[in-house]
Parts: C-alpha cells; sequence; structure tokens
C-alpha cells in the first residue's frame, strides 16, 4: 500500500535497463567532497533525517550506494527498510552547490572494506573543501569517526534530480540527457 | 533525559545551516538545507523562509518536520521533531532574523541571493542527541552572571543620567572588552534616536541622529526587540539606512554631525532600552570582529538594557524634584571679542560664530538660556524651570529634557570654549559664558 503511492512514476525507473537518470558531471559532483543529508519518513509520513559519510556510483549511475553509521541513524534505518522511500541532498559547503536525488527502491546493505575506504576519501575531499571556509580537519574528522561495524550501506535506484542550490533554479528537476 | 532548546543554541547561531527533512502528500520525502534554524523561546524555533520550495510546499501540507543540527564548536549533533505552527512575516521576530540572514548572506556570498520572506514558526517537540565524537568546548572568556552582577551594581550606583552613561559604556569596555559602543535616546516627537553618549570613536558623535527603522539601531528602537548581526552586512550600514531614509524631513534630521559608527562593523547588536513597554532609547555595540556578539553576549546586555531603562525612568523623575532656582545675578561680564551667536527657528540651530552646533529641541533650550542671560542677566537653571517653560514649548510627552541637556553640554563641551554648562546640583545647571555674546535670530524662512 505504502509503495503504491510512493514514488514519482517516470519511465526511467519502470522499464529496465534504462538510461540512468544522473547525468555524468552530477555522478561526479556527488562523489566528491560533498555533504551527504538522507531523509525517509514513517508510515504515519513523519520525516526521518540523518547525515551519511560517503556515496558511490555503480552501474554506469543507475544504483547509489549511500554509506551511513547505524548508531546515528536508526530511525532513517527503520523507515528506509519499511518504505524504500529516500531522498538525499548533496551540497559542495563552499560554493553552496546542491542536488536533490530522490528514489522509492531503498535498501540496506552490509558495509564492506571498500565501503571504508569509501568513506576516508570522502572524508579527505570534504575536510578540505570546509577548511576553505574555515572549519578545522580536525572539526571534520569528528563526523567521520565510527566503529567499523557501524557502518551501513544503503542502496537505491535514483528516479529523480533536482537542482537544489539557492537561487532562482532552486528545486529544478534535471532531466538526463538524450 | 529531556534535552532544553535553551542548553542547545550554539547549534541554532547559523554557523552551520540547519537540515530539513520534510514529506508531501503522497509519501515522498524531501531534504534540504535551512540557512536559519532560529531560537524563538524555550519551545519553538523558527525556519528561515526563503524560497517558494518543495520544503515549503510539503510543511504547508503536512507540518511534521525533522531538522538536524550541528554545534559549530564541539561538532554535537542534534535531531529535532518539529511541528510547524506559522508564518511571521513582519514583527520583532521577522525583523530579527531578517538582520541575521543579511550577515549570514553576505558573509557566504549570498547577498542579493538570500532574503527572507517569512519566519516559519514550530513548535519543539522533541531533541534528540545524535551519539557521536564532540570535542570539549573552549572556557567562555568571561562569567556572563558574574558580568551582569558587577554591572548591575554599578549602573544601580549612579545618581544622574551622564554619570549612568559613562558607567555603561565604560562598563562594557572594562569587563567585556567591548571597546566600540553608543547609547542613543529617544526622540518621539522627531521620530529619530540621538547619540548621548559614545565609546571608542574618533569623534564622539554625540548629538547625531538614526531615523526610527534604519540601520541595526534604527530597526531595534521599531520593533523594540534585540537585533544582532554577526557579519558584515551592506543593508544594515548606517550610510545606507540614511541614504534611504527619504521619509523623514532632512531640515528635522541632524545630518551635520556624523554618526561615529566603524564604517564596515562585523558584528552588530542593538538593544532598545524599554521601561513599561515605552522606549526610551537604544544601546548598541559593534566590533570589526566576525561573529563578536553571541546569544549570551544578547541575553545578558538584554538584562543590563531593561535595569539601564529602569534607572532612567527613575532619574528622569527625580530630575523634576527639586525646587526652583531663584534668579542670581551673573558677577562681572566676560571680557573680550563679542562672540555671534546665531539662531534659525526654522529648525533650531544655532551657530556660534560660523560654526555650526546643534539644531531641534537641544539649540531651542540654549537659545531660551542665552536669552535669559543676555536680557535678564541669568546663569543659574532647573530642569523644572524649562520644562514649565511656555516660550520653550517644550513637547509634553518628551521626558528626556535631562537627556537633552547631556546632549548639549556636551556638544558644547567639544566645540566651543565660550560656552558651557555645568551641573549645579540635580536638577539645576549654570550656564557659563566666557565670552562677550551678541544674540543675532534670523527670520524664519532665511537661508542657512
Amino acid at each position: 500500500m505504502i509503495g503504491s503511492s510512493a514514488g514519482i512514476p517516470t519511465p526511467m525507473s519502470t522499464t529496465a535497463p534504462s538510461p540512468p537518470v544522473l547525468r555524468p558531471e552530477d555522478a561526479d559532483f556527488i562523489r566528491s567532497g560533498v555533504s551527504v543529508c538522507v531523509a525517509s519518513r514513517d508510515v504515519r509520513h513523519v520525516p526521518s533525517l540523518a547525515r551519511g559519510l560517503g556515496c558511490a556510483v555503480c552501474d554506469g549511475g543507475r544504483t547509489l550506494r549511500l554509506l551511513l553509521v547505524k548508531s546515528q541513524s536508526e530511525a532513517l534505518l527503520r523507515d528506509l527498510e519499511k518504505s524504500g522511500q529516500i531522498a538525499v541532498v548533496f551540497t559542495r559547503p563552499s560554493t553552496h552547490r546542491s542536488l536533490q536525488i530522490k528514489g522509492s527502491d531503498a535498501r540496506l546493505e552490509t558495509a564492506s572494506s571498500g565501503d571504508e575506504q569509501l568513506v576516508q576519501t570522502s572524508f579527505e575531499a570534504f575536510a578540505d573543501d570546509l577548511l576553505t571556509i574555515g572549519f578545522s580537519r580536525a572539526f571534520t574528522g569528528l563526523y567521520y569517526q565510527h566503529e567499523k561495524s557501524d557502518l551501513v550501506a544503503v542502496t537505491f535506484t535514483p528516479d529523480d534530480v533536482f537542482l537544489q542550490t539557492p537561487g532562482p533554479n532552486a528545486g529544478a528537476r534535471l532531466e538526463p540527457l538524450p | 533525559m529531556k534535552i532544553a532548546l535553551d542548553t542547545i543554541r550554539h547549534s541554532l547561531e547559523g554557523a552551520i545551516p540547519g537540515v530539513v527533512a520534510t514529506c508531501d502528500a503522497n509519501g515522498i520525502p524531501n531534504v534540504s538545507y535551512v540557512s536559519q534554524v532560529h531560537y524563538v523561546d524555550s519551545n519553538q524555533v523558527a525556519l528561515s523562509f526563503q524560497f517558494f520550495n518543495k520544503t515549503r510546499g510539503n510543511m504547508l501540507a503536512n507540518p511534521q518536520l525533522t531538522a538536524y543540527l550541528i554545534d559549530p564548536e564541539t561538532a554535537a549533533r542534534y535531531r529535532l521533531a518539529l511541528l510547524y505552527l506559522r508564518t511571521e512575516t513582519d514583527g520583532p521576530l521577522f525583523q530579527n532574523m531578517k538582520a541575521k540572514l543579511a550577515g549570514i548572506a553576505s558573509h557566504t556570498g549570498m547577498a542579493g541571493v538570500f532574503e527572507l520572506r517569512g519566519a516559519d514558526v514550530c513548535r519543539v517537540l522533541d531533541i534528540e542527541r545524535v551519539p557521536g565524537a564532540e570535542a570539549p568546548r573552549a572556557l567562555p572568556p568571561y562569567n556572563w552572571l558574574t558580568v551582569l552582577r558587577a554591572l548591575g551594581q554599578r549602573v544601580a550606583g549612579c545618581g544622574d543620567m551622564a554619570g549612568l552613561f559613562e558607567e555603561v559604556l565604560g562598563g562594557l569596555e572594562e569587563m567585556l572588552d567591548i571597546r566600540h559602543s553608543l547609547l542613543l535616546m529617544w526622540d518621539e516627537c522627531g521620530h529619530k534616536l540621538y547619540t548621548v553618549a559614545s565609546r571608542g570613536y574618533v569623534h564622539s558623535g554625540i548629538g547625531s541622529e538614526i531615523p526610527l527603522g534604519c540601520g541595526v539601531i534604527g530597526v531595534a528602537a521599531q520593533y523594540q526587540t534585540p537585533i544582532r548581526i554577526t557579519h558584515m552586512a551592506a543593508e544594515y550600514s548606517y550610510s545606507k539606512a540614511v541614504r534611504e531614509n527619504a521619509g523623514l524631513d532632512p531640515q528635522r534630521l541632524e545630518t551635520a554631525i556624523p554618526f561615529p559608527g566603524l564604517a564596515e562593523p562585523h558584528s552588530q547588536m542593538a538593544l532598545p532600552l524599554l521601561a513599561s513597554g515605552k522606549l526610551l532609547g537604544v544601546l548598541y555595540v559593534e566590533s570589526a570582529q566576525d561573529m563578536r556578539f553571541g546569544f549570551e553576549d544578547e541575553d545578558g546586555l538584554s538584562v543590563l538594557a531593561q535595569q539601564i531603562a529602569l534607572n532612567l525612568v527613575q532619574l528622569q523623575q527625580a530630575g523634576d524634584v527639586e525646587t526652583d532656582t531663584a534668579a542670581v545675578a551673573v558677577g562681572a561680564s566676560p571680557a573680550g571679542a563679542r562672540l555671534q551667536i546665531r539662531f534659525y527657528p526654522a529648525n533650531h540651530s544655532v551657530f556660534i560664530g560660523d560654526d555650526y552646533l546643534i539644531k531641534g529641541v537641544a539649540g531651542a533650550i540654549l537659545w531660551r538660556l542665552l536669552h535669559y542671560y543676555v536680557h535678564e542677566n541669568r546663569t543659574e537653571f532647573s530642569n523644572r524651570e524649562l520644562r514649565l517653560d511656555k516660550h520653550l514649548n517644550l513637547p509634553d510627552i518628551d521626558d528626556n529634557l535631562e537627556a537633552r541637556l547631556i546632549l548639549l553640554q556636551r556638544r558644547l563641551a567639544e566645540k566651543s570654549s565660550a560656552l558651557a554648562i555645568v551641573k549645579t546640583g540635580r536638577g539645576r545647571f549654570r550656564l557659563q559664558v566666557n565670552q562677550p555674546v551678541q544674540l543675532l535670530e534670523h527670520e524664519v524662512g532665511a537661508a542657512l
């Protein structure tokens, strides 16, 4: 029932194999030093929210793999498992450039050692960006501290991509290249 | 343990933008940054509404929100369960957030993009501390309660208004290292504020004026709320404020005395002095440093502002409780060249020689005193007789005669050695004339 009312149906997400909705430059952006904020909602449509530590782009942009800390994301993970509904905003703090990506088939997966490596790479790039606006590497490092066993992966198919950089075009849906 | 909103205010200062998740009627979640999650009171926050976006649409359809905040110093993270209540598009809260957003926008290169359309007020239903590594908070440079106790004692011990002004601004510098400060009094008839005391500037700016609603000071006065900006914000600069103030008659606004404030303040805070809901004046502090004044400073100075206001009321009332001063004959007339003093009734401006001194109520008072001096040989006066002087026609609602006299006294001290106002007791003063004077009154409408 939840699944039937969820998600904005697009031709891209219902037929497979289909071209990814994510443009290559967007795929590059969300893998670079950006913040990752992940939202879902419960059965009563109360939103849940947590911060992620990185994002991998898989299958030519057809799947995104987010890394989160379990103990910091309990309600979100519960909601993702139940509804599959996901919204993620990626932002580069120094420029405010932001993208929001939505999907409806989110699922949890065990994190691998490759995921740990991705978190480390994301930290380096994100810390470099935050340094330019006055936040020390030590400060940023506090966000990335976690137990290996506490890391969890969330994968989903991007259905929709929205430009969210503040300004007149904020909220515009980005169409994939033909 | 339940976390109180009052205890996580470091994360509500806007140094790191908040993140807000919403959900639409179809169950599609949305997540976006919001420039401000602003502390309203112990149970409410307000989100800055800047754009008509999905967050806003969702919020109106489904008032359940979740916000994520980060303490910019300790990295402590908080998740807030919020319930949207209403949107305010004017008033103290809106003006407060608008000023703060102007600073944030300018600091982050978003001036002209970030513009406050409304303050979305939300009830805080729950606060969750997200587990994670945190850094300890540095010790604060001072203990505000201790400072307030000491400053309060200093203010309470003041027997006259001039002393009160000195104690306040001096105390701020000595105890809080606030090096640039001003006290302005409210002119209810003129709808403007005039500077009666300043500290930390090359030119004192005593007598300079700020129209209601202009800049940080004018907005604090108009909306009777503290206004605090933590970064340089061009739209709140004094020059822009005055330039855009087309509504006030330039004849009536003091423009000859420049406002003494910093050209580019990076932190500004103005606190209204209020007694029984009535505006008495504004206390203003500023700094060339970013984020110099935090919420604790706003809280602390607000308490101090309340005490200053109470003392001002007491001193104003005490100023009227004195007996009439009998006219005292002047002693030997001063020797030397005759000094021309000109008066323009159109705006009550007074010139000593070729130099502009003052206009408005203070100008009218000085002219009246000089009239008594020349025609009745009087130099001793009381506040009370001025207040009752029909010729002077002081506005009934103006309770700030003492402040006007302080303004006049200080302008004379800065601009002329020929005249001085010397306090001779509670509610009494002497006009000291050190040089022969000649009074010239210009007709109404005469060119300045």
